[in-house]
This record gives C-alpha cells, structure tokens and sequence, in this order.
C-alpha cells in the first residue's frame, strides 16, 4: 500500500532564548488506509507530534508530505486548505459547535471549504449521521446530546470531507468504557469501509491495543514501532 | 459567503449575548447621536447667522492699544479719511462700500421717538451721510424701505437736501414721503459769565424721499433705554450734507474762538465710519490682513462675524461641550467594546479554534466577527438616530438654561446695543438661540453611522489581534 502520509527527520525546538528539543529527527510514514496510535507519557512529545502531523504545528526542520503534498512550501491559506480537504480531527473535548445542530456542525467542513450544500452532500452528511447512528438526534443542538452521542458528531464530522486521514487526540479520554468501546467500534468500522487513516493518540492501552500499528514515543523519539499482523 | 451565514446563525442563536452587545451599543450611540445632532445644530446657526450678517466689515479704533497713549500721542491721532476708505474700498473682496459720515443736529420742529420720555427742548437726531445710493442698511437688512425710494447716484453727487426716516419717526411728527422737515444745525457760543450761550443757527430743510423701519429685537424695543431708539431717530441723507453741516460747525468755531489753533486743513477733516460689504463671507480674513495695510496701527477691522462670535455664548458652550462629550463618548465606545466584545470571544474560543482547525483561514473568522459586531452596531445606531435626536433637544435646553442662568439671564450683549461693535445684522443672542434647532437631516444620519460604524470598526481592532493571536493547537489539544 502506498503512504498517505510521511514525516522525514522531524525535529522541533520550543522556545526563543532557552531552546527545548521536543523531536528528535523523526522518520515515519502511514500507509492508506492503516489504523494506528502513538502512546506515550506526558511530555514524551506525542502531542506535538500530533499537532505537526495535522498541520496545526510547524516543525522546526524536517518535511511532511500529506498525500504526496509537501507541506514545507504551504503558506497559511494553503495549508488550511490541505487541512481542510485530507485531514480530519477528533479531539478529546469534542468540541462542537453550541449554537448549531449535530447536522449543522458535520456539514461545517463543507460549509468552510466554500461548497454549496446540495443533495449529494446532504446525503453523504445523512449517510454518516446514520452510520454513526445519530438519527434521531440530527436536529438537535450540540448541547442537547450525550457526550457519547456529540463525540460521534464530531466524527461524522471529521469524516464529512472525506478525509483521507483522521488524527484523533484522546478520541476516548472522556468517555466512559461502554462508550469507548462503541467509539472505537465505530473508528474500526470506518477504517474498514472507507479506508480512511486512523492515527490515534491514546493513553488508554487497551485502544492502543486494538489499533493494527502501535508508535511508542519517549523523549521525543521513536521508542518502539510494532505492527500487527492482519 | 459561508462566514456571513455562520455570522447571521450565531446573531440569531445567541441571543442573550447579541442582545447584551446590542443594548451596550444603543447606549453608547444615544450619547454620539445626541452630541452629533448638537453639534450640528450649533454648526447650522453659525452658517445661517453668518449668511444673514453677510459678508460685511467696519474700521474702528482699538481702544485697547490707545489706552497708555500720552498726550501727544492724542494730539497727533490720525482718523481714517475718505482716501483710506477709497483705498480699502478699491480692493478686489470689496462688493461696495459707504463712508458712513455723522452728524448731530437739532430740530426745533420735530420730536424724537422715545416713548420713556417727556417733551424736551432739545431734539438732536443723528444723521448719517451716505455715500451708496442703495443704502448700505436697507441693503444688508438692518432696515427695510416701507415707502418712498432710496437716493438717487445723482442724490450722491450733487449732496440732495432730501432725507429717509423712520416709520415711527414720521408717525410721530405726521411726517409722509414728499413732505419737508426742517432740522436747525446750531453753534454755540459760550462767553466767560454766560448763562445762556449765544447761538448762531442755520436752518435746512430736507425732503422725504423715504420711509424705513429699522430692525430691533421685541426686547430691545419694549424696554431699551435711550440709545436704543436711535435707529428709529437717524436719518439716512447724501453724504455732502453731512460734510456740509459738519464744516459750516467748524467754520462757525473758527471765528468764534480764533485762537484754538484750528488751521484751514482742519476744515476739510471728515469724520468717517466706513462700512465695507464683502463679495465672499470666506475672504473676510484675507481682507481684514490687507485692510490693516492702508490704517494707522491702531485700528482695527470689524467684521460680521465678530458680532456673531459676540452674541453666540451660549451657542458655541453647547457646540464645544457636545463636541468634548462626542469625543469621550467615541473612546468609552472603543474601550467597552473592545473590553466585551473580547470577553466574548474568549467564551468563543473553542468555536474559533474549530474553525481554525477544520480549515477556515483566520481572515474570515476575523470577517464573521466583524460581521456580528456591525450588524448588531448598524441596528444599534438606527434605534439609536431617533432617540438620540429627541436627547439632544432635551439636553440643550438644559444646557442653554444653564449656561444663560451662569451669564445672569443671557440677553442681549449690552456692546451691541451701544453699536460697539459692528453688527448690521442687529442679532442677538435671542436670534441666536432661536435660530439653533436640531434637525433630523440625512447629514446626521450619514454622520452618526459614519462615526458610529467607524467607532465599531476601530473598537475591533482589539478583537481582530485576539484571533489572529490564536493557535488552535493551543485551544483543541
């Protein structure tokens, strides 16, 4: 299978005077249509490893190359729009929209992106309010939902784009073990239906466990990368 | 478009912080309305009293740079003559001009007009000699010919023995146009011992061309002292019977006392208060500076608007109050909105950083922001141009009656009265105040949004750093 996504030797720095070395030339590469998760301890740099995957973070050196797009000579503009069309997120904090209705808020990439919202799209939107069985609830506010039931909005939204790669920060960290185990299900069932790319970061190593591929960081590198056997 | 619609959903949705914003702008832009639409007011008066004044100007003496003179100084004082007025009335701002000579002269046959008092022996009335046929009064609406017509050119020229009164004037003495009057130009001659002078008397006798009736205000005619009848008692005649009347006086005391050291040239001194009337309101001050060259240096030019600038107190304290009031009002707005409309937005984090995070680029998350604020700002301002017009009106009327209750009462400028200053206007500080009016005009309407909606815009600077200070990383993860 071919790589959506590579980093070559990743590095970062924090800070202006005191400078603080995050990543250590990192070398990685996801292929379409994997499910992976990053592990690792607090500090271990996985977070900032996530946020220079999903273009919300520059490396200090290093390429990344998302669908075969390097990101290096992206200005702001551009690089919203590549995160736009092939990443999609899930944060922890699902992060909805209040004002706006489960429907509104996984329709909003589309509405960002400057499409108009016509019946293929509402059907693709209905599709995934189905799959991720948000029927009945379509129509109301984010407020008016469980946590379970808005972090699922939140992957129908993710989703909504057609996303090739979907970075989930904590996906499960506020849910309790009942709903992890539907969310990720339902990750799994994605993954498998639209072979789009999971890279979850997780503390939670029964999830890690459950991914094809698991990335452990420590001090900033790469500590062991072990793929399952399908 | 799709900001614009988020911007339009997120106004309708949160309606408890859309309201908040609305009613903090309303209040702020009630106070920016009513200061607009005073200071506006206080502007239109200004124009309007100023074009009714016209474009008009007078030479005077500056008392104030002749008040340490020594005597000498006063021996030697030079009066402006009829060839420095030529030479100022020659200049290209200068529409027309007059000399305007005077003369006081007696008359035995007629009574003055003052209804205080009693018959007297002596009816002095001032003549003014006139040098522009149209009379430069009845021209710039000091007064208005009710009968009869004004001088001829060849009235001018040849120094007619004819005369304008007032309606009053001629009511009072059954005077009508076509009629003669006679005035009795007298000397006096007083000897050491005398109680009674010896008089030499020469009689004239002037024809009534015209009938005018001079403008005064209600006030100034209903309780005003002697000296505010005068425009009732003066005469308009040609200049040379001024000039005339006025030598055959200093002839008369040229024998009568040899000795004063009065010398021929004396004889030929006229006593002039020219009066310039100007092409253009605008170039009074390019005439005032090049005027200043052909006058000794201590005169000064008077111009209309000093007389409005005199009478126009409680006016301009009203204008450069609401004009304060409009510039603390505008940086209360800055800062308040600045203040609440951030506090939102750190409420509104997590949605921006959303946005930020699926795609949308900071510019139009800054647009949608700036959308909510100025739609809200647009419908606060339109509630705002009628409520804060009826403010306005509410509050200068408090503020004229405070200001006129600090100046005891605010009437009329006593200097006017006396004509201390030049005002062919008549104005008053009444004319003043009941020329201010606040207007609901689309002046004030473009103004107050102008300002208004500038205010706003200047109000989101603030916010606009906020969000392009914002790193989704930071607020999502």
């Amino acid at each position: 299978m071919d790589n959506i996504l590579e980093l070559k030797n990743i590095t970062k720095f924090y800070g202006d005077k005191i400078k603080t070395q995050v990543l250590f030339g990192l070398d990685l590469s996801f292929e379409r249509g994997s499910f992976n998760s990053i592990i690792g301890q607090s500090g271990s740099g996985k977070s900032t490893l996530l946020n220079i995957l999903g273009t919300l973070d520059r490396p200090t050196d290093g390429d990344i190359i998302i669908n075969g797009k390097n990101t290096k000579s992206l200005n702001a503009n551009a690089l919203s729009q590549l995160r736009n069309e092939n990443l999609g997120f899930i944060f922890q904090f699902h992060y909805l929209l209040p004002e706006f209705t489960a429907l509104e808020n996984i329709l909003m990439p589309v509405r960002i992106l400057g499409k108009k919202i016509d019946k293929e799209v509402m059907a693709r939107a209905e599709e995934l309010i189905e799959l991720v069985g948000l029927t009945k609830v379509k129509n109301n506010l984010a407020t008016q939902m469980s946590g379970g039931q808005q972090q699922r909005t939140a992957i129908a939204r993710a989703l909504m784009n057609q996303a090739a790669i979907i970075l989930a920060d904590e996906p499960t960290g506020n849910l309790d073990s009942d709903t992890t185990e539907q969310i990720y299900d339902l990750m799994r069932m994605i993954n498998k239906k639209y072979q789009t790319t999971f890279i979850i970061i997780t503390h939670d190593q029964s999830v890690a466990e459950k991914t094809d591929r698991i990335i452990e960081i420590k001090d900033g590198r790469i500590l062991m990368d072990v793929r399952k056997d399908k | 478009m799709n900001f614009m619609k988020r911007a339009f959903l997120s106004l309708i949705r949160r309606k408890g912080k859309s309201l908040i914003l609305l009613i903090i702008i309303f209040i702020l832009s009630n106070v920016m309305a009513g200061s607009i639409a005073i200071g506006q007011a206080s502007r239109n008066v200004e124009t309007t009293m100023k074009q009714q004044l016209g474009a008009n100007a007078s030479v005077e003496m500056d008392w104030e740079k002749m008040q340490n003179w020594t005597e000498e100084q006063w021996q030697n004082v030079q009066y402006v003559t009829p060839a420095m007025a030529d030479q100022i009335g020659a200049l290209p701002y200068v529409k027309y001009f007059d000399y305007n000579t005077e003369a006081y002269i007696n008359s035995t046959s007629l009574k003055m007009y003052d209804p205080n008092m009693m018959d007297q022996e002596y009816n002095y009335f001032p003549l003014r000699g006139v040098n522009y046929a149209p009379v430069l009064d009845i021209a710039n609406g000091t007064a208005t010919l009710v009968e009869g017509r004004v001088f001829s050119e060849e009235d001018i020229a040849k120094a007619n023995y004819v005369v304008l009164i007032s309606d009053k004037l001629a009511e009072q003495n059954n005077v009508f146009v076509g009629d003669i009057i006679m005035l009795n130009n007298e000397f006096q001659i007083w000897k050491e011992g005398d109680v009674e002078p010896d008089k030499i008397t020469r009689d004239i006798a002037l024809e009534v061309i015209g009938i005018f009736s001079p403008k005064v205000n209600t006030n100034q005619e209903e309780n005003g002292g002697w000296i505010d009848y005068t425009p009732f008692n003066r005469m308009y005649v040609p200049n040379g019977v001024v000039n005339a009347e006025n030598r055959w006086m200093t002839e008369q005391y040229m024998i009568a006392y040899p000795d004063s050291g009065i010398t021929p040239d004396q004889l030929e001194q006229v006593y002039i208060n020219p009066v310039f009337v100007l092409n253009n309101p605008e170039e009074v001050e390019s005439f005032r500076t090049e005027a200043m060259t052909y006058l000794p240096d201590y005169y000064k030019v008077i111009v209309s608007s000093d007389a409005y600038d005199s009478v126009a107190g409680p006016i301009k304290f009203i204008g450069s109050l609401s004009n304060t009031i409009l510039y603390v009002a505008i940086g209360a707005t800055i800062l308040i909105l600045s203040l609440v409309v951030i506090l939102f937005l750190r409420d509104r984090k997590h949605e921006l950083g959303i946005y930020l995070s699926l795609g949308e680029s900071k510019s139009k998350v800054m647009a949608q922001i700036l959308i909510e604020v100025v739609a809200i700002a647009v419908l606060g301002i339109t509630l705002s141009l009628f409520t804060g017009n009826s403010i306005a009106e509410a509050t200068s009327q408090s503020m004229m009656d405070l200001r006129a209750g600090i100046e005891g009462g605010g009437s009329d400028n006593p200097m006017l009265r006396q004509n201390m200053i030049y005002n062919p206007g008549g104005i008053t500080e009444e004319d003043v105040m009941e020329a201010y009016s606040i207007q609901f005009s689309w002046d004030y309407v473009l103004i107050l949004y102008g300002v208004g909606v500038g205010t706003v815009l200047l109000s989101s600077i603030a916010p606009m750093i906020y969000i392009l200070r914002l790193k989704p990383k930071k607020i999502m993860m």
